[in-house]
């Protein structure tokens, strides 16, 4: 549906005298998407809080103090309260503090990880995709050796072998996602490859490398930001798993899955100490997921 | 001779999935002179579109070259490594292509597709930093801006100005056709091949694209070789025809002796096949391409000709000179009366 309106305008446009901007048309479907599924719009509402409380959660919680190694036992194991809205945890903390200062975390990890996968798997995936061939099966085979392997299990080994820290944890999960970035990426790039364009561009002169990254990887920007949406979720349940098993970052610093295993010992009486984090990594993830596929129709229509 | 492409006996096959040999060229010579049109007409599946790609050396990875030459700047192509041959597309040779609308690419825009040709065209190593050298220099950015409103203006495209930022997706179909010519000119070729340019575009733009393109060939003296199906096109730009059928030449002259006396069989009944704006009752050709497996010896087309002898069937037919400079392979072009 909205796919033909996109395209009706098109072509008026082609025919039109005046210049017809592009991005007029993009956002205003963009919009009516939107409109229409107010999911992606929640998606993209916890999104942008959890980019606030990430980039600025140290100045907007009600008590910074309580974010490291502080100690407070004469307010330890409050219910959720007004002055404490999420209740406060083993040595006094305040718990909503720490979940918001938490999210700076898993966005790092979030963020370095995925930079890390894309920078790694989309050139091997359309290098294999393009180049083919020998080149091509060897590149893939090592990809499909790692895909073999589960991510969880590959992860905790590295972590392990190498000690647990925030360095370690981000190169850990990359080493594990850029499959699935290559895998994307030589699918597309199989796709694309076989356009007229590419053989445009080659009887123009274009050489084997113009046209991999100059012709073919342009065309993968909007899957590519689809799955950098839905990953960041995934990649966070993650990052969050290795919290919980004591893999990842570590206590003082406030990350939600190390919230969870900390408030898991004062189950069920103190149940906000799990609560909160564990609720905090469910909205995030399926913030991230609503906004994927919001993203997914929108970019999907333009093509 | 002033030749600046010439053909020999160019042979290209695959082996299909069943291990069998499937021959798609046998033997195909061309030869074009500078400032030459010649045109390549034929059925679909004839061989017209692979003999192209095999000249622009982009024939896909499964077909492979059995034989012949193509001589082109004193070079046979098919010796040429990948680099001396990305060297010369666009320049020593290029490509207007069939399907205007998915020949450009969609994420970029009409002045993007045109940077780096403009750039860097004709260089075969560049590094990431000679990349982006251009791009970051404001000057050359608007030099190299000012050179495709320049190109865009040569092809007759209204307000290039505005066009430059446009994307292909904003484009109609015959917009999209000038913006590719200009793209093939660009680099000041000496051959432009031409795959039925105006197939997907409705007739009338078809006709301004032609003429565009007939106009532009002939200004700067380049060769053209002109690939359809259409004999009404083929007619009105050519110098000399190449009908092919089944990956043969089978007739080979000047424009208005092959349209007016044709000798070959297939020939005569191209040419009634076109459909007229007359009364006359349509006829065309019986019968469709053989499969190339099964062609073997003799003359592909002795299945569907109406004058077949056995003889036909008996051995390969060469060219036969009928005229001057028209040659055609039949048995029996020298008996037959074949109205045109």
């Amino acid at each position: 549906m909205s796919d033909k309106t996109q395209n009706d305008k098109s072509v008026a446009g082609g025919l039109e005298d005046g210049p017809v901007s592009v991005e007029v048309s993009s956002w205003r479907v963009a919009a009516e998407i939107l409109r229409k599924s107010p999911l992606s719009l929640v998606g993209l509402f916890i999104v942008v809080a959890v980019l606030v409380m990430a980039i600025f959660g140290p100045w907007i919680v009600p008590f910074p103090d309580d974010v490291g190694a502080t100690v407070n036992f004469a307010e330890r194991l409050q219910p959720p309260s007004a002055k404490h809205w999420f209740g406060t945890d083993i040595v006094g903390r305040d718990v909503l503090s720490r979940v918001i200062v938490g999210a700076r975390i898993s966005m790092i990890i979030a963020f370095f990880v995925i930079v890390l996968a894309v920078l790694i798997g989309v050139p091997i995936g359309i290098i294999a995709a393009y180049w083919g061939g020998w080149l091509g099966n060897v590149l893939m085979r090592i990809n499909e050796v790692f895909l073999a392997i589960p991510s969880l299990v590959f992860v905790l080994a590295v972590a392990a072998l190498l000690g647990p820290s925030l360095p370690v944890v981000i190169a850990a999960i990359g080493l594990a996602w850029w499959t699935w970035f290559a895998r994307l990426a030589y699918g597309e790039a199989l796709h694309i490859k076989e356009e007229q364009f590419v053989e445009a561009a080659q009887v123009s002169g274009a050489g084997g490398l113009r046209i991999a990254f100059g012709e073919i990887l342009p065309n993968l920007t909007s899957v590519l930001i689809v799955k950098i949406t839905l990953d960041i979720g995934y990649v966070i349940l993650l990052g969050a798993a290795l919290g919980f098993l004591g893999l990842g970052v570590q206590a003082p610093d406030p990350e939600w899955g190390i919230m969870v295993a900390e408030g898991r010992d004062q189950l069920p009486d103190a149940w906000w100490l799990t609560t909160f984090p564990g609720l905090a990594i469910f909205i995030t993830v399926i913030g991230f997921n609503l906004l994927g596929d919001g993203l997914n129709d929108i970019l999907g229509a333009r093509q | 001779m002033s030749a600046v492409l010439s053909v020999e006996n160019l042979e290209i096959g695959y082996r299909d999935a069943d291990g069998a040999d499937v021959t798609l060229l046998r033997g195909v010579s061309l030869s074009l002179d500078r400032g030459e049109i010649i045109s390549l007409v034929g059925e679909s599946g004839c061989g017209k579109s692979v003999t192209a790609k095999a000249i622009l050396g982009v024939l896909p990875e499964n077909l492979d070259v059995r034989g012949g030459s193509i001589q082109c700047e004193d070079k046979n192509l098919l010796d040429l490594e990948e680099a001396g041959y990305q060297a010369m597309r666009g320049r020593a040779f290029t490509l207007v292509p069939q399907h205007p609308l998915s020949s450009l690419n969609p994420v970029f825009t009409v002045g993007a597709q045109f940077f780096d040709l403009i750039a860097f065209q004709g260089r075969t190593r560049v590094g990431v930093i000679d990349y982006w050298r251009p791009r970051l220099n404001l000057a050359r950015r608007r030099e190299i801006r000012e050179r495709t409103i320049a190109a865009l203006r040569e092809v007759s495209l209204p307000s290039p100005e505005e066009l430059v930022d446009r994307y292909p997706l904003q484009l109609s179909g015959g917009q999209s056709q000038r913006v590719l010519i200009a793209l093939a000119l660009l680099g000041d070729p000496k051959i432009v091949i031409a795959d039925e340019p105006g197939t997907a575009l409705d007739v009338t733009i078809e006709a301004q694209i032609n003429d565009l393109l007939l106009e532009r060939v002939q200004a700067r003296h380049t060769s053209m070789i002109y690939i359809t199906h259409d004999l009404g096109i083929a007619s009105q730009l050519a110098d000399r025809v190449y009908v092919m059928y089944a990956g043969r030449v089978v007739e080979e002259g000047p424009t208005a002796r092959v349209f007016s006396a044709p000798k070959h069989p297939y020939t005569a009944g191209l040419i009634k096949a076109v459909p007229k704006v007359t009364n006359e009752p349509f006829s065309g050709i019986r019968g469709t391409l053989p499969d190339p497996k099964a062609i073997g010896e003799g003359c592909a087309f002795r299945w569907r000709c109406p004058y077949v002898t056995d003889a036909c069937a008996a051995a390969v037919l060469p060219l036969d000179e009928v005229g001057a400079g028209h040659r055609a392979a039949c048995i029996r072009s020298r008996e037959l009366e074949l109205a045109s």
